[in-house]
């Protein structure tokens, strides 16, 4: 009989990331349920040249650009904090 | 002076190699003091050549004043309190003596700020017990290394219920707000389901250093990650991070 329920090491390891990140995160307001899509445009040819540059460091394009931002956004906000 | 703990229940997520690469950076912002809490001694024989006349625990069992014990590394301001791996005396101050002192790790680091220092970075052993709770205390932040895997998740929620345990029956405790994914590896997709969520994580900030042989090399040669000859040096992203990591912790 086929196991009900059985999740895939990949499901698996997001689920406890997910937990694990979400009890850390009580203090700050839990993670979001729901989601929303960012997308902005650049010069013809721009795709290109950043999706090589991610993936020098094994990320795809969108992966590359959601570590860049939040990395700038929260270096500014712990300076405000740092500074506040 | 600012003092940090680097600590994860967990072995072998990257503690002693990314406290000993912090310690550096931090080195060239002001003098700092790289303070070996763990009972394998693991940061002193990487960054030390010679075993020193004493360690860490000689000054907390009293027998010896803190500015006697502290050693130079061979990076500029950057010293260390050692400990020996091999007939320490460590664990057995935690096993017989902290529970009576439990301040001590307060009362060293008041110490070393009188001594000078602009910086401590303590290198906790893995484990969750009387020692890594004092020293704990002492701190005023607490950096937790992580590997992007399941077991350092659990580490992570372990850390986080022995901090918040800790900090009610202390009265006081570190910060905990800086997580590092370390050894981070962009072909493994687990690693990168595990790191998108980490970026996301709300008070925190994250960083991520990747996998790269230079910790190894530079364990192996005892010289500080960023001192490597160019031939075996640091992928500069590792490099970019560290500093990266320096810059975030001085602010
Ligand atoms: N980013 C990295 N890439 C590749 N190897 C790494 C990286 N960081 C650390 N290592 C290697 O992993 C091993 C464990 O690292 P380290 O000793 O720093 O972990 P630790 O958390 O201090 O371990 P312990 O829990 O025993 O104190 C070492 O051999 C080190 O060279
Ligand atoms: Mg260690």
């Amino acid at each position: 009989m086929p196991l009900r329920g059985k999740v895939t090491t990949q499901d698996s390891a997001a689920r406890k990331a997910a937990d694990t990140f979400s009890k850390l995160d009580r203090d700050f307001g839990s993670l979001p349920s729901t989601t929303e899509v960012i997308s902005f445009r650049v010069p013809k040819g721009e795709t290109n040249r950043l999706k090589i540059h991610f993936a020098r460091q094994g990320l795809t394009l969108a992966e590359g650009i959601k570590k860049a931002v939040y990395e700038a956004v929260k270096r500014q906000e712990g300076q405000d904090q740092g500074s506040g | 002076m600012k003092t940090i703990a680097f600590h994860l229940q967990k072995g072998g997520v990257g503690k002693t190699s990314l406290s000993g690469a912090v310690a550096y950076e931090l080195s060239r912002k002001g003098r700092t003091i790289l303070i070996d809490l763990d009972p394998q001694g693991n940061a002193s024989s990487w960054l030390l050549t010679q075993t020193p006349v004493y360690e860490l625990a000689s000054v907390l069992y009293g027998r010896v004043g803190v500015t006697k014990a502290i050693v130079p590394t061979a990076t500029p301001k950057l010293d260390i309190l050692a400990t020996f791996g091999l007939d320490g005396e460590l664990k057995m101050f935690g096993e017989n003596q902290l529970a009576s002192e439990p301040f001590i790790f307060c009362d060293l680091i008041e110490e070393l700020a009188r001594a000078g220092y602009d910086y401590a970075i303590m290198d906790l052993s893995p484990g969750m017990g009387r020692l890594e709770r004092c020293a704990l205390i002492a701190a005023d932040e607490a950096i937790t290394p992580m590997t992007p895997e399941a077991f350092s998740l659990d580490g992570m929620d372990i850390f986080a219920a022995e901090l918040a345990k800790t900090k009610k029956a202390m009265r006081r405790g570190p910060a905990h707000r800086r997580i590092i994914v370390n050894a981070f590896d962009g072909r493994i997709d687990q690693h990168k389901t595990i790191m998108s969520q980490a970026w996301e994580l709300q008070g925190f900030e994250v960083f991520t250093v990747p996998v790269d042989p230079c910790f190894r090399k530079a364990q192996a040669d005892r010289v500080a990650v960023q001192s490597l000859p160019k031939q075996k040096a640091a992928k500069p992203e590792t490099l970019a991070e560290l500093r990266r990591i320096g810059e975030a912790v001085c602010r």
